[in-house]
């Protein structure tokens, strides 16, 4: 049975996250707080995600090292996009996100006051990644990069859970068609199973649909092509998002389109979640 | 009422002793009765083990019992928090004690007259013998109830909330010759399957004597994949 290893600091699993940095994501996400851009508005919800990953990682005697995590920006080129102590580096162990934040920022939220109101809160928000919006979307090329990198990471980690890579974009492909780019990353595969490739499609647009099981129901090629590009979910996540009350069963995909700021959280919350950590 | 009592113990495969997170405790004493406790320290939280410590060590004395249990609890919630304030932490660890160790528990007293009672929270077990017979597992009577994911106590008082919903008592009469075996979840879920499902007995399924043949024991089981890896605890008691 695939998908079943355990992950252990012997034993990691990697997160990669390709981030669309085209000129398009300096547009407004509409229907996010503030109307940010959609490019500030991801960069909070991946330095948000990877303070959660730590978080999830950090026991008594420091951060154990189940995950191994990179980011590859794609725009007016294609690059590791972790910024100050870990630029240029792709897969970083968990334990050096945590001690290698760009900077802490003092940020304030709204908490529960206890009585059924809400109070202000400063609480520290560390930041690894910042936002960036220009050029293009090549996205077959930044496909082709993480493929590189993954056939080397597995060649270190051969029996791990395999890869997951979550390809994050608010366009089509300005390089070509990205299908065999991400077929190849698809490919690839740990002696528990084949690396997965999730896909989250930003938009301000109606007609959100999140974990698809079928091209029907999708608007256009561009979704469809975006669905056929994403993995199967694995069981352990698809019982995950049956819990958040999601409609999936075993043809389900990791692919999410037309998504507000929430649906991307939900939707990454749901991936990163380990099924079998030791 | 003299008590044979032994005790195993291993962390998870991966892990070094340091990391084991379980508990175990139980006193010698004489006065109304012999008690006996395990925890398991979950691993998603931090400093789990000295939240797993705190507990058995308050059964034991005698401080914890069911139906007063979230003021039981109070002064053992604020001596974690006062350890885990005593520490230099990073800010992720911070942030994660905020939200607490949790823990599952399970207690046994034997009382002089031929009475047990237990108390027990989350998926740690307590089981029954006589001459071979599982007459009791508590509080998970099956093997499928291990799939779920029960409540656990919590060294933070607001993750407690319907604390009487989760934490069950039982009681019964033991004799002497009976054998009682407390164990974390793993072990328990190995057992039930064993003496339930396979209809072996309780002993069979625990073929070792020793720490040096129980931890062998264990290595096989997890590499036929027959043991989760996890903390494993056992106390083994005989009533003489």
């Amino acid at each position: 049975m695939p998908y079943q290893a355990e992950i252990s600091r012997v034993n990691p699993t990697a997160f990669l996250f390709l981030i669309d940095q085209s000129g398009s994501m300096e547009d407004p996400w509409a229907g996010n707080d503030g109307g940010q851009s959609k490019a500030d508005a991801l960069a909070t919800i991946i330095n948000r995600l990877f303070t959660e990953i730590v978080i999830k990682c950090s026991k008594d005697e420091g951060v154990r090292n189940y995950f191994e995590i990179g980011v590859l920006g794609y725009g007016d080129d294609v690059r590791p996009a972790l910024g100050s102590g870990l630029a240029g580096r792709l897969f970083v162990p968990v334990s050096e996100i945590a001690d290698t934040p760009i900077r802490v920022e003092d940020r304030v939220q709204k908490v529960s006051d206890g009585a059924g109101g809400l109070v202000d809160q400063t609480v520290k928000f560390p930041v690894w990644f910042e936002p960036r919006a220009k050029g293009g979307t090549p996205m077959t090329e930044a496909l082709t990069q993480a493929r590189e990198a993954l056939d080397g990471w597995i060649g270190q980690h051969p029996e791990s859970f395999p890869p997951i890579v979550f390809n994050i974009t608010d366009g089509e492909s300005t390089d070509g068609d990205p299908t065999p780019a991400a077929d190849a990353v698809r490919d690839l595969a740990t002696t528990d199973g084949t690396a997965l490739l999730f896909t989250i499609h930003l938009s301000h647009h109606r007609g959100k649909v999140e974990f698809p099981d079928g091209e029907q129901g999708l608007a256009d090629d561009f979704a469809r092509r975006l669905f056929r590009m994403s993995s199967v979910m694995p069981p352990h996540l698809q019982r995950e998002a049956q819990a958040e009350g999601f409609g999936v069963n075993d043809q389900s995909r990791g692919f999410v389109f037309n998504a507000d700021s929430a649906a991307v959280i939900q939707f990454l919350d749901i991936g990163t979640r380990p099924a079998n950590l030791r | 009422m003299r008590l044979y009592v032994q005790r195993f113990w291993c962390p998870k495969r991966g892990s070094t002793d340091r990391e084991y997170e379980d508990a175990i405790a139980f006193n010698p004493g004489t006065g109304t009765g012999r008690r006996l406790a395990v925890a398991d320290g979950a691993s998603e939280s931090s400093f789990a083990r000295l939240w797993a410590n705190l507990l058995v060590d308050a059964y034991v004395s005698g401080d914890l019992v069911a139906g007063t249990l979230t003021d039981q609890l109070r002064p053992l919630q604020q001596r974690w928090s006062a350890e885990v304030a005593a520490k230099p932490l990073p800010w992720y660890a911070s942030e994660k004690a905020r939200t607490g160790a949790f823990a599952a528990l399970a207690g046994l007293t034997l009382c002089r007259g031929g009475i047990w009672r237990s108390l027990a929270a989350g998926d740690c077990c307590v089981l029954h013998v006589r001459q071979d017979q599982l007459l009791t597992s508590f509080p998970m009577e099956s093997t499928a109830a291990f799939d779920s994911h029960p409540r656990l106590l919590s060294s933070n008082p607001d993750r407690n909330q319907g604390l009487d919903q989760f934490v069950h008592a039982a009681c019964g009469r033991w004799q002497p010759g009976d054998s009682f075996f407390l164990m974390t979840d793993a072990l328990a879920a190995y057992v039930l399957r064993r003496a339930i499902d396979a209809g072996d007995s309780v002993e069979a399924a625990l073929p070792f004597r020793r720490p040096a043949g129980f931890k062998r024991w264990v290595e096989e089981r997890r590499d036929e994949r027959s043991l989760r890896n996890d903390d494993i605890s056992l106390l083994r008691v005989r009533v003489i």
